[in-house]
C-alpha cells in the first residue's frame, strides 16, 4: 500500500505568489481608465494635503499641547472602543451567524443602522438616550449620580456605537464562510461548545476578526459627528484629533493640515500593521 | 513628472467646474438696469443671520422684479475661505471683523466693509433659571455645567475676552464648535448654562432663558458687510447693502436681538 | 440493549420524507447503508451523531442511552463517543496533522504528551511508507487530498469512539487514491473490529468493508442482510443498480417471472418461492446480448428498448436502456455490457432502437421486496 502516488499540493504561498507567467483574461483594458481615476480620487486629496503643508512649522504644530493631548485621547479612546466592540460585537456576530431563533434578520438590520445613519444622527440619538433628560441618562443620574455627556466615557460610547457594525459585519461574514462543518467535526471528536469555540471557531475566523478590528479601530479614530454632538469638545477629555482638526481650521489652516497629516500617518500605520495579517489568512 | 501632470489634470477639472458655476452669473456683468432680464444676486452670510436675511430676501425680490437672491449661509470662516478660493459671490456678510479681515487682507472686497449690526453674548439658562444665575461670575461656580464656544470660533473668542476683562476663569464642560451646539446642549438639559448670542436666545423662543450681564459689552461682536471684488452683480450687491443698513433692514435686525449699526 | 454496540429506532419528519428506521450493530460490526440521494442516509447519521434531534425514538451506543425522546434524553454530540469521517477531510486548517489527531484525546482530558504520542502512532499507521515526523508537522494545505483523508481517519479514531460514522469517506478522493484508502479503511476499521456505520454509493466499498448492508429508500429500510447476499440477490432496482446488476420486478410464475404488464421472463429460481409472490429477475449486464434487429431462434428473453446512454467502462461499454414509446417502465435503466469492438459494430447513437437478449440460464429469480 503506497500513499506517495498522489502528488502533494504545492504550499499555498507558492501557488498565489508566482503570477509572472499568467495572462490577464478577466480584465478588459478599458477598465484601467476608471480604475486609475478611482485611485486618484483617493490618493490626490492626500497629496494635496502634503503639498499644502507648512513643513517648517510642522514640528511646532504637531507638538503643541492640544495636538499631543488630542492624539493621546484619540488613541486611548479608539483602543478602548475597539476592545468594547470585540467583547460585545464578537458574541453578537456569533449569535447572528449561528443562532437559530426567529427575528435574527430584523436584529441584523438594526445592527447595520449606525453604518447607514449619519454619525450626527447617532450622536443625537445617544444624547437623547444617555443625556440628562434621556431615558437611561436620567436613571443613571438619579441612581448613581453619573452623567455621561462631556466625559471621555461619552467619546468611547459614541465611537463604539459607530464602529460596532464594522466588527460585527466582517466577523459574521467570516463565521458564515467558515461554516459549521468544522465545529460539527470538533463535537464528534468530543469537544464541548466552549472548547470548540476557543480552539476551532476563533482561529478559523481570526483573519475576519483582525480585519474587523482594524476597520473598527480606524472608524473610531475618524469618528467626528457622533462625538461632537454627544460628547462635546474639551481638550484632554473629549477633544479627539478629528475634533481638533475641525476647530483648528477655524483660525489656523496650517495647524489643521498638520493635524490632518498626523491622522493620515496614524491611518497608514494601522493599515500597514494589519494588512499582512488580514489578507494572508490561515488557509 | 507624472504627479505634476496629474495635478495639472485635476486643476483643469476644477477650473472647468468653476467655469460652469460662474457662467450663469457673469452673463450680464455690471448689473445695469435691464430689469426684465432675470438676474441672480449671490449673498454669503453668517449662519446667525439666517432668519433676518431670509426676511430681507423676500422684500428685496418684491422690490426688484426679475431678481433672485441666493443666500448661502455658513460659518463665517468657511465663507471667507470660499471667497479667498474664488467662489463667485456678490455680497459677504460676516459675523466677525477677524473673518472679514481675511478677505480684505487679500484685497477681495470692492470697498471697505461696513458694520451693519452688532451682537453681544448672553447667558442661556434652563427656562425659569433654576440655578439662579445672575452674573458672569456665577458661571465659575464649580457645580455648574457650563458650555461655551471653542476659542477658535468668534463666540468663543468673545467669551475669552470677557474672561480676561473680568478676571473670572470658567472651567467649561465643553467647548463647542459653534454657538448653535452650545444652545442645543442647554436646551436639551445637558448643560446648566451656556454662553450664546442674544440673537440665539431670541431665536430659541423660550426653550432657554437669557440672562443679560454687563460685562458682555466688553466683547461686542461686529457684523461687517461688503461687496465682493469683481462681483457679477455689483449694482444689486450695493442695493442689498443699502437695504440691510436702511430702515427695513435695521428694524428686522433689531427685532431679532441684534444691536444697531455703529 | 445489552451486547449491541448500537441500537437505534428513530423517526424524524422532513419536508421531503420521513426517516423511520431501526438499526442495530454488534460490537466490531460494520454496517453499510445504501440508498439513493434523498433517502435519508445523511439524516440517519445526523441523528446518530446527535447533530440532529429526532421526533421520536431511542438511540443507545453501547450501554449508554444517548437519545430517548420519550424520556427527554438527548446527550449532546460531544459526549456520545460517536466519531465521524465525512467525504471531506475537514482537517482544522490552522493546526498541524499532529494537533488535529491529538485534538480528540486532548478534549477528553488526556495530557498533551500522551495525546501526542497516540497521535504520532496513528499517523504512522495511516501513512505507512512516509516520514511520520515530517507528516505530523505539516498543515493540511501541505498535504494531498488522500493524505488529508488518512489523517482525518486517524483523527476520528484517536478518541476511541464507541461508534464510528463513515459518510461516503471515499467519494471525494481522486480515482488514484481511492483503492489505497479503501484497503486502509478495511485494515483499521474492519480488521481492528471498530464498530462503524458506512454510508456509501459503491457496492465495492460495501463488499470490501461491510459485514452487513441496509438499503434505505424514502426514509425506510427496504432491504437488509449480509453484504454478499444482498448484492448478489438484490430485491430492489436500486440495490441491483448499485450492485451493477439488472433487475426486472414481477411475480413468480411456473417458468420464471411475469412482469406487471404481463411479459413472461424466463429464469431459474434459486430459493423456493411460492407462485404469485413478488419476485425479481436478476442478471448481470455482461449476460445481455445486443442487436440492431430482432434476433430469432434461441430460447431467449428478448426486449425492445431505446438506447438512453453509452457509458465507457474500461475495456467494455455499458449501454443503458430506456423504454421505447409505450414500452413498460421496468426497462428504464437496464444495462448491457458489450466490448468496445461490438459497440463500434453496432454504431448507434442514444435514441436508437435496439434489442436486448438474455438467455434464461443467466437469469436468477429471487424473492423481492414488495
Amino acid at each position: 500500500m503506497s500513499v506517495t502516488d498522489d502528488v502533494p499540493q504545492a504550499p499555498q504561498a507558492e501557488r498565489t505568489r508566482d503570477r509572472r507567467h499568467e495572462r490577464d483574461v478577466a480584465l478588459p483594458r478599458w477598465m484601467w481608465v476608471p480604475a486609475v481615476v478611482a485611485f486618484l480620487v483617493i490618493a490626490l486629496p492626500v497629496l494635496g494635503l502634503l503639498l499644502e503643508a507648512d513643513w517648517a512649522r510642522m514640528p511646532e504644530l504637531l507638538t503643541s499641547e492640544a495636538a499631543l493631548a488630542a492624539l493621546r485621547l484619540s488613541l486611548e479612546t479608539a483602543a478602548a472602543s475597539t476592545v468594547l466592540c470585540i467583547l460585545l460585537g464578537g458574541p453578537l456576530a456569533a449569535v447572528l451567524a449561528r443562532g437559530r431563533m426567529r427575528g435574527l434578520r430584523t436584529l441584523r438590520s438594526v445592527v447595520l443602522l449606525p453604518l447607514v445613519l449619519p454619525p450626527v444622527v447617532g450622536g443625537l440619538a445617544l444624547l437623547y438616550l444617555v443625556g440628562a433628560r434621556g431615558l437611561v441618562g436620567e436613571a443613571l443620574n438619579l441612581g448613581f449620580g453619573i452623567t455621561i455627556p462631556f466625559t471621555t466615557a461619552a467619546v468611547v460610547i459614541a465611537q463604539t456605537f459607530v464602529a460596532m457594525p464594522f466588527l460585527v459585519v466582517s466577523l459574521e461574514g467570516a463565521l458564515r464562510t467558515a461554516g459549521e462543518r468544522y465545529e460539527a467535526v470538533a463535537a464528534t471528536l468530543g469537544a464541548s461548545p466552549a472548547l470548540t469555540f476557543r480552539r476551532v471557531t476563533v482561529p478559523l475566523v481570526l483573519p475576519g476578526l483582525m480585519s474587523g478590528t482594524v476597520l473598527a479601530f480606524a472608524r473610531c479614530l475618524g469618528e467626528f459627528g457622533a462625538t461632537i454632538t454627544f460628547a462635546g469638545n474639551l481638550q484632554g477629555t473629549t477633544q479627539t484629533l478629528p475634533l481638533l482638526v475641525y476647530i483648528q481650521r477655524e483660525t489656523d489652516d496650517a495647524g489643521a493640515i498638520a493635524l490632518s497629516l498626523l491622522l493620515v500617518v496614524v491611518a497608514i500605520l494601522v493599515i500597514a500593521f494589519a494588512r499582512p495579517r488580514t489578507t494572508e489568512g490561515i488557509r | 513628472m507624472k504627479v505634476r501632470a496629474l495635478l495639472g489634470l485635476l486643476a483643469g477639472l476644477a477650473l472647468l467646474l468653476a467655469g460652469c458655476g460662474g457662467s450663469s452669473g457673469s452673463a450680464d456683468t455690471g448689473g445695469s438696469s435691464a430689469a426684465a432680464a432675470p438676474r441672480t444676486l449671490t449673498v454669503l452670510a453668517a449662519a446667525s443671520l439666517t432668519e433676518t436675511f431670509n426676511a430681507m430676501k423676500a422684500r428685496f425680490e418684491t422690490d426688484n422684479p426679475g431678481v433672485t437672491v441666493r443666500i448661502s449661509y455658513g460659518g463665517s470662516s468657511d465663507l471667507a475661505s470660499q471667497i479667498v478660493n474664488g467662489a463667485p459671490a456678490d455680497v459677504f456678510a460676516a459675523a466677525s471683523d477677524a473673518t472679514m479681515k481675511t478677505v480684505t487682507d487679500k484685497n477681495l472686497t470692492a470697498a471697505a466693509p461696513r458694520i451693519f449690526a452688532t451682537n453681544v453674548l448672553q447667558i442661556a439658562t434652563q427656562p425659569g433659571n433654576p440655578e439662579g444665575i445672575a452674573s458672569f461670575a456665577d458661571l465659575a461656580e464649580p457645580d455648574l455645567k457650563v458650555v461655551v464656544c471653542a476659542p477658535q470660533v468668534p463666540c468663543g473668542a468673545a467669551e475669552q475676552k470677557i474672561e480676561t476683562a473680568t478676571g473670572v476663569t470658567l472651567t467649561p464642560a465643553s467647548q463647542e464648535t459653534d454657538v448653535k451646539s452650545v444652545l442645543g446642549k442647554v436646551s436639551s438639559g445637558n448643560a446648566d448654562a451656556g454662553l450664546v448670542y442674544v440673537t440665539d436666545v431670541t431665536a430659541a423662543k423660550g426653550s432657554v432663558q437669557g440672562v443679560t450681564f454687563p460685562e458682555a459689552q466688553q466683547a461686542v461682536t461686529n457684523y461687517p458687510i461688503a461687496v465682493v471684488k469683481n462681483a457679477p452683480q455689483a449694482g444689486l450687491a450695493q442695493k442689498w447693502i443699502d437695504m440691510v443698513t436702511g430702515e427695513f433692514g435695521q428694524k428686522t435686525l433689531d427685532a431679532a436681538g441684534f444691536g444697531a449699526e455703529k | 440493549m445489552t451486547g449491541a454496540a448500537l441500537a437505534a429506532t428513530v423517526r424524524l419528519d422532513r419536508a421531503a420524507f420521513t426517516l423511520d428506521v431501526s438499526l442495530d450493530a454488534e460490537p466490531g460490526e460494520v454496517v453499510a447503508v445504501l440508498g439513493p440521494n434523498g433517502s435519508g442516509k445523511s439524516t440517519l447519521l445526523g441523528v446518530l451523531s446527535g447533530l440532529l434531534v429526532p421526533d421520536a425514538g431511542r438511540v443507545a451506543v453501547g450501554d449508554t442511552v444517548v437519545t430517548d425522546v420519550d424520556a427527554g434524553v438527548s446527550v449532546p454530540p460531544h459526549r456520545r463517543g460517536v466519531g465521524l469521517l465525512a467525504q471531506q477531510a475537514l482537517l482544522f486548517p490552522h493546526m498541524t496533522a499532529l494537533a488535529n489527531v491529538a485534538f480528540g484525546p486532548r478534549a477528553a482530558g488526556v495530557p498533551r504528551r500522551d495525546a501526542e504520542a497516540r497521535a504520532r502512532t496513528l499517523i504512522a499507521d495511516v501513512l505507512p511508507g512516509l516520514d511520520a515526523d515530517d507528516m505530523a508537522g505539516r498543515r493540511p494545505s501541505q498535504m494531498s487530498g488522500g493524505q488529508q483523508q488518512r489523517v482525518a481517519l486517524a483523527r476520528a479514531l484517536a478518541p476511541r469512539p464507541g461508534l464510528l460514522l463513515l459518510d461516503e469517506p471515499l467519494a471525494a478522493l481522486d480515482v488514484d487514491a481511492t483503492p489505497a484508502m479503501r484497503s486502509l479503511l478495511r485494515r483499521v476499521i474492519r480488521d481492528a473490529k471498530q464498530t462503524a456505520i458506512l454510508v456509501t454509493h459503491s457496492a465495492l466499498d460495501a463488499l470490501v468493508l461491510a459485514d452487513r448492508v441496509v438499503v434505505l429508500e424514502g426514509g425506510r429500510i427496504v432491504e437488509q442482510g449480509p453484504t454478499r447476499e444482498v448484492l448478489t440477490k438484490p430485491r430492489t432496482p436500486f440495490t441491483a443498480r448499485i450492485a451493477g446488476l439488472d433487475l426486472v420486478p414481477g411475480t413468480k410464475c411456473p417458468d420464471g417471472l411475469r412482469t406487471h404488464d404481463g411479459t413472461l421472463f424466463s429464469g431459474r429460481a434459486g430459493d423456493p418461492i411460492a407462485e404469485g409472490d413478488d419476485a425479481a429477475a436478476v442478471f448481470p449486464p455482461s449476460a445481455v446480448s445486443v442487436f440492431r434487429d430482432r434476433p430469432h431462434g434461441s430460447p431467449r428473453n428478448v426486449l425492445r428498448v431505446t438506447l438512453a446512454a453509452i457509458e465507457p467502462q474500461g475495456d467494455t461499454v455499458r449501454l443503458r436502456a430506456s423504454p421505447p414509446d409505450g414500452g413498460p417502465s421496468w426497462l428504464e435503466g437496464l444495462a448491457a455490457d458489450v466490448t468496445l469492438a461490438a459497440a463500434a459494430d453496432l454504431a448507434v447513437e442514444p435514441g436508437a432502437e435496439l434489442w436486448f437478449a438474455v438467455k434464461a440460464t443467466e437469469v436468477a429469480i429471487h424473492p423481492a421486496a414488495s
